[in-house]
């Protein structure tokens, strides 16, 4: 199997609505959507690209929708990056389909120097039941 | 606090790789926390809940792990994740006081926060309507402070 090399851009999005999230007003959410609906590969090299195969085939709007279950939340970073924070959770599909209800694995982070935004790295249907 | 505009950067396919293990890893431990859907919530859990909170707004603030929280406090590793990500069938909310208490001696804030709930809890019953008004009163004020920290 062959992974892409082409990956997509960040795709910047204003929320609908404002939501609370560690006490920060999050009004912009970025979404790394081909890391979201590929996943990566391994090629031979060892490098890691983007599978040509999608996993899910979650929009932009679907992501919104993960995000607004974060709305009143505490969660307690994972990771300190210098200028990031990154937070890992588990949360469960509010998307109708064939995974709603299915628990997925979030991995986002929130940036010091911006605090309105929410950059949304990767999420995928985790092996836990 | 005024903040700087910054630019979308994608996250490398190494450091996304990394982010997958550690919490996949964290997950077989069971060390993730799940949302979970807040109409199920019995009282119970809402009040253990919002004391949860305090200590993963104080790990926050401080920018400091679970292992370093049980440096500081002598408060268990176990019991320190099992609060900051929401187990809260583990443990009692007398545990979860007493745990804050420890808390409270290296955190100004959660002391006052702790003195606050005390004279909180000790307010005499009220009727329904003027409980409703300290109530509304008392979110709306934490609100208005809250946007002014931001």
């Amino acid at each position: 199997m062959m992974g892409n090399k082409n990956p997509d851009k960040v795709l910047v999005k204003k929320l609908k609505k404002e939501i609370s999230f560690n006490g920060n007003r999050i009004s912009t959410i970025w979404v790394e959507l081909d890391h979201i609906n590929r996943g990566l590969f391994e090629l031979e090299s060892g490098k890691k690209v983007l599978k040509n195969k999608k996993r899910t085939y979650f929009s932009l709007n679907d992501i919104e929708k993960f995000i607004l279950l974060l709305d009143g939340e505490y969660q307690v970073a994972k990771r300190y990056e210098g200028r990031s924070s990154v937070f890992m959770i588990q949360v469960q599909c509010p998307i109708e389909g064939m995974f709603k209800d299915r628990l997925f694995l979030m991995i986002f982070k929130t940036y010091y120097e911006d605090k309105h935004v929410l950059h949304t790295v990767t999420l995928y249907p985790s092996r836990l039941k | 606090m005024t903040t700087k505009k910054l630019k979308p950067k994608r996250t490398s396919a190494k450091k996304l790789n990394e982010y997958i293990k550690e919490a996949e890893k964290l997950a077989v431990k069971g060390e993730l926390p799940k949302l979970t859907d807040k109409a199920k919530l019995s009282t119970e859990d809402i009040f253990k809940i919002s004391l949860c909170k305090l200590f993963v707004q104080y790990m926050n603030q401080n920018k400091i792990k679970p292992t370093q929280l049980h440096e500081l406090t002598g408060i268990e590793k176990t019991r320190i994740s099992e609060i900051t990500n929401y187990k809260v069938t583990k443990f009692k909310i007398d545990q979860l006081i007493k745990n804050l208490g420890v808390l409270a001696k290296f955190s100004p804030e959660i002391k006052e926060h702790l003195i606050y709930l005390e004279s909180m809890i000790a307010m005499p019953l009220k009727k329904v309507a003027e409980t409703k008004k300290i109530t509304n009163s008392m979110v709306g004020l934490a609100q208005i402070n809250q946007v002014k920290s931001i």
